[in-house]
């Protein structure tokens, strides 16, 4: 086991005894924002994220330069409701990044496709709202470039799809994605993760936040 | 220690002063043109707005009203700071920050109503990007973050309506649109005391 992997962990062990008692909360309902927009007076709230990924698993890749972390909105505009969708993904490389290599290192296209696979084995599909680019940064660091981005889709939600994810746990995710010259994702062009065991309600635990 | 208090009061009154007269009314210009004898006056910038936007983006805004003649304006300054890792080309520090000419700014009154104004010209906001060095590659810094600050000033003209009706009461949030966003910030009276003072 590498140093860095074995500090993380020793680290992560310690938090996770200290929070422990305060993760018994995580049932409620938090806001980033709720409330009504002064001008059109439509309701506006956002749940805060939470994670859908197992965050033990998410401090190991972050030690090994190899996140591939995704959480999960969701938000109300007026009579629509949406969800939101963070990925922060990493790529190691040997080579200098340009700084186009970087600008355009990760969209997610409008029309893109969101994949979910319920419990039950049955699926929803969603289609981002807009074009979104990542937030991109490189270090150097002990010989290699770490290039980590961090990029956020929404994807508005029918009636439909309302229902279909509140009504059972989702079990993995799909994300098409658009990275130009890093390898983000293990598949290209695809981010595709199980949903953590804990986290497999989540989903429908931010829809419940807003009904 | 009979002196002292006097002192003290003497020193507690001068002290406080200032900022007695701080709602007073402030001028950063207020002259009469040598040439054409018009009357140039801009108040005080007072700021109503600093926040982080997504952890991103820092964001400061502040408010002037302007008289040259007779035309009066409503004067709003803003900068952003972001930080990211690559640097922008002249394209990119040029289409940063825009105001297209009649660019909206929508003011919500206390009462509800609101006023529109359009902006007087097209603002390209004065936008720099600067290296921030780090480490070293190959013997050379590597470059890893830019801070792009940008700023801009927006004059929005005042016909007599809208100078009347951004008297009467104060406004609670502003809603200013650029090229390809919206920002919107709330304010409490900044507006109205600016007015106030042309």
């Amino acid at each position: 086991m590498p140093l860095k992997t074995f500090i993380a962990l020793t680290i992560a062990a310690v938090i996770s005894v200290v929070a422990y008692p305060a993760r018994a909360g995580d049932e409620e309902c938090k806001y980033m924002r709720d409330g009504t927009d002064p001008f059109t007076q439509e309701k506006r709230m956002t749940t805060r994220w939470r994670p859908l990924t197992g965050w033990l698993s998410d401090v190991i890749n972050q030690s090994n330069n190899k996140n591939a972390e995704i959480s999960v909105l969701a938000i109300v505009r007026g009579e629509q409701k949406l969800i939101a969708m963070q990925l922060k993904l990493s790529d190691t490389t040997e080579f200098e990044p340009t700084h186009s290599d970087i600008r355009d290192a990760m969209t997610i296209p409008q029309g893109a496709r969101l994949h979910v696979s319920m419990a039950d084995g049955s699926v929803v599909d969603l289609y981002a709202e807009k074009t979104v680019e990542g937030h991109t940064r490189a270090n150097y660091e002990e010989g290699i470039f770490v290039i980590k981005t961090t990029i956020t889709a929404i994807y508005p939600l029918d009636a439909a799809a309302t229902a279909a994810l509140s009504d059972k746990n989702a079990s993995s995710v799909q994300l098409a994605v658009s990275s130009r010259k890093y390898a983000f994702t293990e598949n290209w062009g695809l981010f595709k993760t199980n949903i953590h065991e804990k986290a497999r309600g989540n989903i429908r635990q931010v829809l419940d936040c807003i009904t | 220690m009979k002196g002292l208090i006097p002192a003290a009061t003497a020193f507690a009154v001068l002290s406080l002063a200032p900022t007695a007269n701080a709602s007073e009314c402030q001028y950063e210009k207020n002259e009469i043109d040598l040439f054409t004898k018009e009357r140039l006056v801009t108040t005080e910038w007072a700021g109503f707005a600093s926040f982080y936007n997504t952890g991103i983006e820092a964001i400061f805004a502040s408010v002037s009203a302007i008289t040259e003649g007779n035309q009066d304006y409503l004067a709003l300054r803003i900068q952003v700071t972001v930080t990211l890792g690559y640097d922008l080309d002249d394209d990119d520090l040029r289409e940063f920050l825009v105001f297209p000419k009649d660019a909206n700014l929508l003011i919500l009154m206390a009462d509800g109503s609101t006023v529109d104004l359009h902006a007087q010209k097209e603002i390209i906001a004065t936008t720099r990007s600067t290296a921030q060095h780090s480490k070293r590659y190959q013997g050379a810094p590597y470059k890893i973050r830019y801070a792009v600050k940008s700023n801009a000033i927006i004059r929005y003209a005042l016909d007599a309506d809208a100078s009347a009706a951004l008297r009467e009461q104060e406004s609670t949030h502003i809603k200013m649109s650029t090229s390809d966003k919206d920002y919107d910030f709330s304010v409490h009276g900044h507006i109205r005391r600016a007015i106030s003072c042309l």
